[in-house]
């Protein structure tokens, strides 16, 4: 029942955010409906991680609602950080359908919505710590991939410059979350269940190849001669491989992460 | 002239080794490598590769061992240059701006990585794994004339019966077959002891049956056979309710304790729980450890730094 409401406020939100190309509101309604998505998730995650006495981030379905709850709060919080100097609205408009199409997929059939008890690997501090922080640091580089795609659909100088600032900040922020979620707390946690740091399985193969992206991303940007068009392109390319290493390598690839 | 143009070119070779663009050039080609690497199921047989790629890609598969890739040469020589590139740029510039107590996050993050490399490279040539399957009442040597004895093996189980823990519980001794601790070894809860590490990393339960025939006492668990005199092959399957089950050819048959297969009587079975625990010995770990400090620290510098910029 959660899930048709939260369907139905990314439906509006989305709404709203069309109307807003047009007409110029004094209240930005979308606050109100990104606000119930982000509340209506969380709750659905609290609910079920009191039934499993852990984090419910456990499986596919789970951490999907987590991650696309998480780039609903971070829009959430541009446009409150940004009321008064002014709102990309397409930016906006497409994190949102981003966030919206994270949210799509827990409702199909590949990610089932049964609560199940999570095996006795999952029961640690450690994978609560890896998972959430690497979903919180990819929520970022969601906001920062939307920039992207709308750099690439504007031809304004002002604009882009603005849009790359935007990207670099996200990336800034995301990029030490991810690291110590996805590669930090994840060796640790491996280190206590598994009794090895790394063991290049599929999932830990596709973490380190994302995080190596946004490396080079962060160190394009210091090679002054470097055109800001690659590094947007190269930071697309991070998002993408993060999605594959999430979803793709669940579904197509097989190893000790195919928790599904 | 000779000298100075030799003196030179390994200047510049120096030059080109340490520099930033160096190093993004072999991020990239570490990322290409890794990608495809990451694509292609690793460890397979070569009949595998040769019948599911088409003949050109297999060559190449075989050629730059992507079937093994991250053993491979290839990935070695990269990751060697990599880690060249990285110790001329890091840590000159760490020893720097230690001097000049300006040091930034990012030094701790690139020494870091080194640190954790040294660990992973130490672990390489150290590293000892063993995984071996227990009953109640064994006992495991762990140096220093120390031992472990199996105590109790337990499966916790949530209420809708899915396995929630597998636990062992031991009684650690010393040389004199004294009783040191008592131990309780869960999944992600290792217990260490002379420098190994014990991992609880499975379960099971094995049926165990005794045959009686002319020639003594046999013994056989799930999945063993038996050959009567008949020429009839039994391959016993399982042990519940009192029953014991083999596969006969394509039948199961079912058997009580007493009856006769073949020559041999049954005397007795029963089911025992077995415990899967995994030994580790790696003198990697400390450096892996150190290094993940050092790359945390530096992550939370740079946050301060952001924090800083915003302020400001």
């Amino acid at each position: 029942m959660i899930f048709i409401f939260v369907l139905i406020l990314f439906l509006l939100t989305i709404l709203i955010e069309i109307i807003n190309f047009f007409i110029k509101f004094r209240i930005r309604f979308e606050i109100g409906t990104l606000l119930g998505i982000f509340l209506l998730i969380m709750y659905e995650i609290i609910i079920r991680s009191i039934l499993i006495k852990t984090l419910a981030i456990t499986n596919t379905f789970e951490a999907l609602i987590f991650f696309s709850g998480v780039i609903t709060l971070i829009i959430l919080l541009y446009i409150l950080l940004n009321l008064k100097k002014g709102i990309q609205n397409t930016l906006v408009f497409i994190t949102t359908i981003v966030a919206f199409s994270i949210f799509a997929i827990c409702l199909s059939p590949i990610a089932p919505q049964e609560i199940k008890m999570p095996l006795p690997a999952l029961k640690s501090g450690w994978l609560v710590l890896h998972v959430s922080l690497t979903f919180i640091g990819e929520a970022f580089f969601a906001f920062a991939f939307a920039s992207g795609i709308y750099y690439f659909l504007i031809k304004n100088e002002a604009q882009k410059e603005a849009l790359e600032r935007i990207i670099n900040k996200s990336i800034i922020i995301g990029y030490p979350l991810f690291t110590s979620g996805a590669l930090l707390f994840g060796a640790i946690w491996a280190y206590y269940a598994w009794g090895r740091f790394w063991g290049w399985d599929p999932k830990e193969t596709f973490a380190l190849i994302t995080w190596l992206v946004y490396t080079i991303y962060l160190h394009l940007r210091l090679v002054s001669k470097t055109r800001k068009e690659i590094t947007v392109i190269v930071q697309i390319i991070g998002f993408l491989l993060a999605l594959f290493t999430f979803l793709g390598v669940n579904f197509l690839l097989s190893g000790l992460h195919s928790y599904r | 002239m000779k000298n100075i143009s030799v003196f030179r070119v390994l200047k510049n070779f120096f030059k080109f080794l340490k520099s930033i663009k160096t190093g993004i050039v072999l991020l990239i080609i570490l990322v290409i490598f890794s990608t495809i690497a990451g694509i292609i199921p690793q460890g397979m047989d070569i009949e595998f590769y040769k019948n599911n790629y088409p003949t050109l890609i297999f060559y190449i598969i075989i050629l730059i061992r992507f079937n093994n890739y991250f053993e491979s040469p290839v990935f070695f020589i990269i990751s060697t240059l990599f880690i060249i590139n990285l110790s001329l740029c890091s840590i000159p510039r760490f020893i720097l701006n230690l001097k000049t107590k300006l040091i930034k996050g990012s030094d701790f993050i690139h020494i870091g990585l080194l640190v954790i490399i040294i660990g992973g490279i130490i672990s390489i040539f150290t590293r000892v794994e063993d995984f071996r399957w227990f009953k109640i009442g064994e006992r495991i040597d762990v140096g220093q004339g120390k031992f472990l004895e199996i105590e109790k093996i337990d499966l916790e189980k949530y209420e809708n019966g899915k396995i929630k823990n597998y636990i062992t519980q031991f009684y650690l001794y010393d040389s004199e077959n004294k009783k040191i601790k008592e131990m309780i070894l869960k999944v992600n809860y290792p217990v260490s002891i002379n420098g190994i590490n014990i991992y609880q990393n499975s379960y099971k339960i094995i049926d165990i049956v005794s045959l009686a025939s002319d020639i003594g006492i046999k013994k056989i668990v799930n999945g063993d056979s038996i050959s009567t005199n008949s020429g009839n092959k039994y391959t016993f399957l399982k042990f519940t309710d009192s029953k014991l089950y083999f596969k006969e050819s394509e039948r199961i048959m079912e058997f009580n304790i007493g009856n006769k297969i073949g020559e041999y009587v049954i005397e007795n079975a029963k089911s025992i729980e077995m415990t899967g625990l995994k030994f580790v010995k790696d003198y990697g770990n400390i450096s892996i450890i150190i290094g993940i400090i050092l790359i945390f620290i530096g992550l939370i510098l740079f946050y301060i730094k952001i924090i800083g910029v915003t302020r400001k």
